[in-house]
């Protein structure tokens, strides 16, 4: 037996990074790449030029930054939105427009070929068809993504069963569950969010596959959230689908955001150096990782629309209320996440470069307090760099992390047969080491791989979404995603301060898990909009009509 | 859109950054892993402390040398082979850096970049080495109570059969062990075959005479100069032996005239010197299995004529490695060109497959005629000076040299090899003067080729 399991081991360890590179390069290009439109849509001019038009809020005027720049009317003077086959077009404070020769004051659909007066000039939209044929991925390529999956967490949770064959049956149906899950999931959602869920789904598994070490309530524990998050992020997917459903929340999520963080600060527990815990009737959990969810969601229904100014200030409210009790909170780590979100959105939102120099400004002058009056928050970001100089004390965890990663290899030595499970916080911290341990290097730059591809995407959406909305949120949810990856990654490796912030959808911790599978759904929200849109065939639909 | 486009630059900035730091680590992956896995807290190798990931280590005729038994390193059941062997496989703390199984660790744990510590059986990589542990044995025994090492190998195949430094320990001794560890031993974790450098004393009369014979060709041999217990260079005497009266190279070679190899080094000038001096190894550092080897130094740049003087026969600053020694005699010995030595023959993993086996390269030193030229002038210093009996029924080609290392103590050194067919082994000795005199380098030697003429003849 025990020669069958070696040589189970020895196949495992070339197979799992090859499927792993697989999924995570199917899924990249299931997200990233550019499909051939069905349509053309043109521009045309009345003075018989013709210009082409991407999907987008464009911006017309005679200002340089413009998307459309036609000549003789104001610097910026309307937007367009242009999302498949619907239009709306939105006047910028009181510049003057028409549609058909009516005068219009708020946003207004038109249909191709409608006449649009801007000033003394006029325009239309006309949709042509394309001759490239549409390269819209098919449900067999992303099944095919999933049998990929399926078979990692089969090869996973079998390596698992060899070498804790005393959690059996735990192991075995965890795995088995979720893999259970998956499927009904895709076959009733027609697969529609794939290319995001199925790598989330393998940062799933690879948590899994570390709170496998631990006992099996632990392991029903980590289960139970990770549920309560995959419902968690069905529901929010829902909410996000109206923009307008979404909006109507989100003083809730105002209030409820308050309330989490007022709850934590008086009856908060200090754990590590900080007061994040909450402890309800025996259950323990970081309000904190929560309210990233609301976070986000408040960033991206107070900023909907660009050149729409008046909803920002809620957003930029409560982010210095989330900061401020983050720093009572003495949570560091999870302050500086939040501050490059905020840092990010208001960057994007006002592209104002005074604005974002103060904001620098700050961030660098509350960084500095924070050291002078923090001493452990010093002490962490100084012995960064020189982990192996203090190995025994403040780098112990960093170099235990280093030299797991380089024990594993390309391969990694085989699931469950890591040493460095034995070192404080294996499972949270510096489960980055642990994995690259047991399953190689390979698969731990597939993960860092996933947060890129999701970053990328979110970037594609921003740019190409009709609504800022999803735009924004879907950025927000990504560069949080990134940077907490970011920190508790290099924090292991001793190439960032060590923070203790964990690595999202792999750390054991119910909480983390509940809001990171819950931010997946504003990067999910902008996929479902696309797929349903790409649908419509014939009559127009738009928001107004 | 464009403005939006702009916008998005943020994100890129920081998505740029997240895969800048992505790209440090692996490039700090590929430099430092090796370092990393074999921090001492590594589970995978080390048990408490100790390295237990390494397979059986046998000597070239199948004894085994350390071997590990229940997490536990055990070595040869021998206290003489434990003492005699220890510098050549290296301890399982890493006192002994240059010993096999620490500067060959990753090879004998099966560590790679690529696979980590992963091997199929779990279990540590075999090696054989080419050392015999009966001739480290003798040349230990002979060395007695002198510090010093000897380095024995075949000059045709680059086989390094005996290698032994002392002091020396015995790291079952569990007191000795602690002993050591206090310093309470002296330098005994240091492999003197690679990691000392000597002063050459008469044994630089080797260098000396190549630059003689290539730079002046049969005038070497003819040139005479008149030693009277030395000469006088700038009015500052330089002291022989002897009085060697009219000596021609030959003699002054199997004699070791200072005299005469002072004024050839001065005849033949520093440019000359320095370029042969290089030639043989001088200011390089040499390898055995990759382990680097301490550099042996030549200077005159700047010195004085007596200082440079001196320099010609041995002292003045010229330090040799004994591993350079030994390229450089079984150059000698091999017709100019030295098979680089070796002490791994071969790397098996735990299921017996042929991991790596060693390939040395051929590297040419001298012209063969120049070879040839100095390997008689060692043979003729046996028959004249030394007396061949010395060796038995060896038939020994060597020189001596005796280095003043303060406080009226010497070290000695000899160096040579072996002409024999059956036996073409090149050595190097050196036997550290002490308060008691110390032990002479040739009755090292003999005593180690003997054993190994035992032990290798068959």
């Amino acid at each position: 037996m025990a020669e069958y399991i070696r040589g189970f081991i020895a196949i495992v360890r070339y197979l799992l990074p090859i499927l792993s590179v697989l999924l995570v390069t199917f899924c990249g290009l299931g997200l990233l790449s550019k499909k051939g439109r069905r349509y053309k849509k043109v521009l045309l001019l009345d003075d018989m030029s013709e210009q082409s038009v991407n999907d987008g809020e464009l911006l017309v005027g005679s200002g340089d930054t413009c998307d459309i720049v036609i000549d003789g009317i104001n610097d910026e003077h309307c937007v367009i939105s242009v999302c498949g086959k619907s239009f709306t077009v939105r006047p910028i404070g009181k510049s003057k427009i028409g549609v058909n020769k009516h005068s219009v004051r708020v946003e207004t659909a038109f249909a191709p070929d409608d006449v649009i007066s801007v000033g003394d000039r006029e325009f239309s939209l006309r949709i042509k068809n394309n001759r490239k044929k549409d390269k819209e991925r098919t449900n067999l390529y992303r099944a095919s993504i999933l049998c990929c999956l399926t078979l990692i967490q089969l090869l996973v949770m079998l390596s698992l069963i060899f070498a804790f064959p005393e959690k059996t049956a735990a192991i075995g149906g965890v795995f088995l569950g979720v893999a259970a899950f998956e499927w009904v999931y895709f076959i009733i959602t027609k697969f529609k969010g794939a290319f995001i869920e199925v790598p989330v789904m393998f940062l799933i598994t690879l948590g899994l596959s570390v709170v496998a070490h631990k006992g099996n309530d632990v392991i029903l524990k980590q289960t139970i959230c990770i549920a309560a998050g995959l419902i968690g992020a069905i529901v929010l997917s829902y909410v996000l689908c109206s923009a307008k459903r979404a909006i109507s929340l989100r003083f809730i999520a105002f209030t409820a955001g308050v309330a989490l963080f007022g709850v934590n600060m008086v009856f908060g527990v200090i754990y590590n150096g900080a007061q994040n815990w909450l402890n309800i009737a025996g259950f323990s959990f970081q309000p904190s990782e929560l309210i990233k969810v609301i976070f986000v969601f408040i960033c991206g229904t107070s900023v909907e629309k660009i050149s729409n100014i008046k909803d920002s200030l809620m957003f930029i409210a409560f982010a210095v209320f989330c900061l401020g009790s983050l720093a009572y909170l003495s949570d560091f780590g999870t302050a500086l996440i939040y501050a490059v979100v905020l840092f990010t959105v208001v960057s994007i939102r006002f592209c104002n470069i005074k604005l974002i120099g103060a904001l620098f400004g700050a961030a660098l002058l509350l960084g500095g307090a924070v050291i002078l009056f923090f001493p452990y928050v010093a002490k962490r970001i100084f012995s960064f760099g020189q982990a192996f100089a203090n190995a025994a004390d403040s780098g112990y965890q960093q170099t235990r992390a280093m030299i797991a990663t380089a024990s594993g290899g390309l391969f990694g030595v085989g699931g469950g047969r890591g040493t460095l499970i034995k070192v404080h916080a294996a499972d949270t911290d510096i489960v980055f080491g642990l994995i690259s341990e047991e399953w190689g290097l390979i698969v731990s730059l597939c993960v860092l791989s996933c947060f890129v591809i999701f970053t990328l995407y979110a970037i594609k959406v921003l740019t190409t979404s009709k609504s800022a909305y999803y735009g924004i949120t879907a950025c927000a949810a990504a560069v949080l995603l990134l940077i907490q990856t970011a920190l508790n990654v290099f924090g292991s490796l001793d190439m960032l301060p060590f923070t203790g912030v964990t690595l999202p959808f792999i750390s054991n911790g119910g909480s983390s898990v509940i809001a990171c599978l819950m931010l997946t759904a504003f990067l999910r929200a902008p996929l479902a909009l696309e797929h349903s849109v790409l649908k419509v065939k014939g009559e127009l639909k738009s928001e107004k009509n | 859109m464009k403005r939006i486009n702009f916008r998005a630059n943020v994100i890129r900035v920081i998505l740029l950054l997240f895969l800048i730091l992505c790209t440090v680590f692996i490039v700090r992956y590929a430099s430092l892993g090796e370092d990393w896995a074999f921090y001492e807290t590594n589970g995978h190798i080390y048990t408490s402390g100790k390295m237990t990931e390494v397979g059986t280590i046998w000597d070239r005729d199948g004894r085994v040398l350390s071997e590990t038994k229940d997490q536990k390193r055990v070595y040869n059941s021998d206290s003489n082979i434990r003492r005699a062997t220890i510098h050549t496989i290296g301890d399982h703390d890493g006192f002994i850096s240059t010993g096999v199984v620490n500067a060959l660790r990753s090879k004998l744990v099966g560590y790679s970049e690529i696979n980590g510590v992963y091997t199929y059986s779990g279990k540590g990589n075999n090696a054989v080495l080419t050392i015999d542990s009966a001739i480290n044995v003798a040349a230990m025994k002979a060395l007695g109570n002198s510090s010093g090492c000897v380095g024995v190998c075949n000059y045709k195949t680059g086989e390094v059969v005996c290698m032994v430094s002392t002091p020396t320990y015995d790291i079952e001794n569990v007191k000795e062990y602690e002993k050591a560890k206090n310093g309470q031993l002296g330098s005994v974790f240091m492999n003197r075959f690679i990691s000392s450098t000597y002063t050459p004393g008469s044994t630089f009369k080797i260098v000396t005479s190549a630059a003689a014979i290539e730079t002046l060709g049969d005038e070497a041999y003819t040139t005479d100069f008149n030693c009277n217990y030395g000469t006088v260079i700038e009015n500052e005497r330089l002291n022989c032996l002897g009085k060697h009266k009219s000596v021609t190279l030959k003699r002054a070679f199997s004699h070791s005239c200072n005299a005469f190899f002072s004024n050839m080094a001065l005849t033949l000038g520093k440019t000359t010197m320095t370029k042969y001096a290089e030639k043989l190894g001088f200011n390089d550092t040499f390898y055995i299995d990759g382990i680097a080897a301490a550099r042996s130094s030549y200077s005159v740049k700047g010195s004085r004529n007596i200082d440079f003087g001196w320099s010609g026969i041995g002292q003045h600053t010229n330090l040799m490695n004994p591993l350079q020694y030994l390229c450089m005699v079984s150059a000698i010995a091999n017709g100019g060109e030295y098979v680089e030595p070796y002490m791994v023959y071969s790397i098996t993993a735990s299921n017996g497959k042929l991991l790596y086996t060693a390939s040395p390269k051929k590297v040419r030193m001298l012209k063969t005629d120049t070879a040839q030229r100095l390997a008689e002038l060692m043979d003729y210093a046996a028959l004249d000076n030394y007396g061949k009996a010395t060796f038995g029924t060896l038939d020994v080609c060597g020189k001596t040299g005796t280095a003043e290392v303060g406080n009226k103590m010497e070290n000695s050194l000899f160096v040579g090899f072996c002409k024999d067919e059956s036996l073409p082994l090149a050595f190097v000795v050196v036997a550290e003067g002490n308060e008691q005199g110390g032990k002479s380098a040739m009755s090292v030697a003999n005593k180690t080729l003997q054993a190994a003429k035992k032990q290798l003849v068959k």
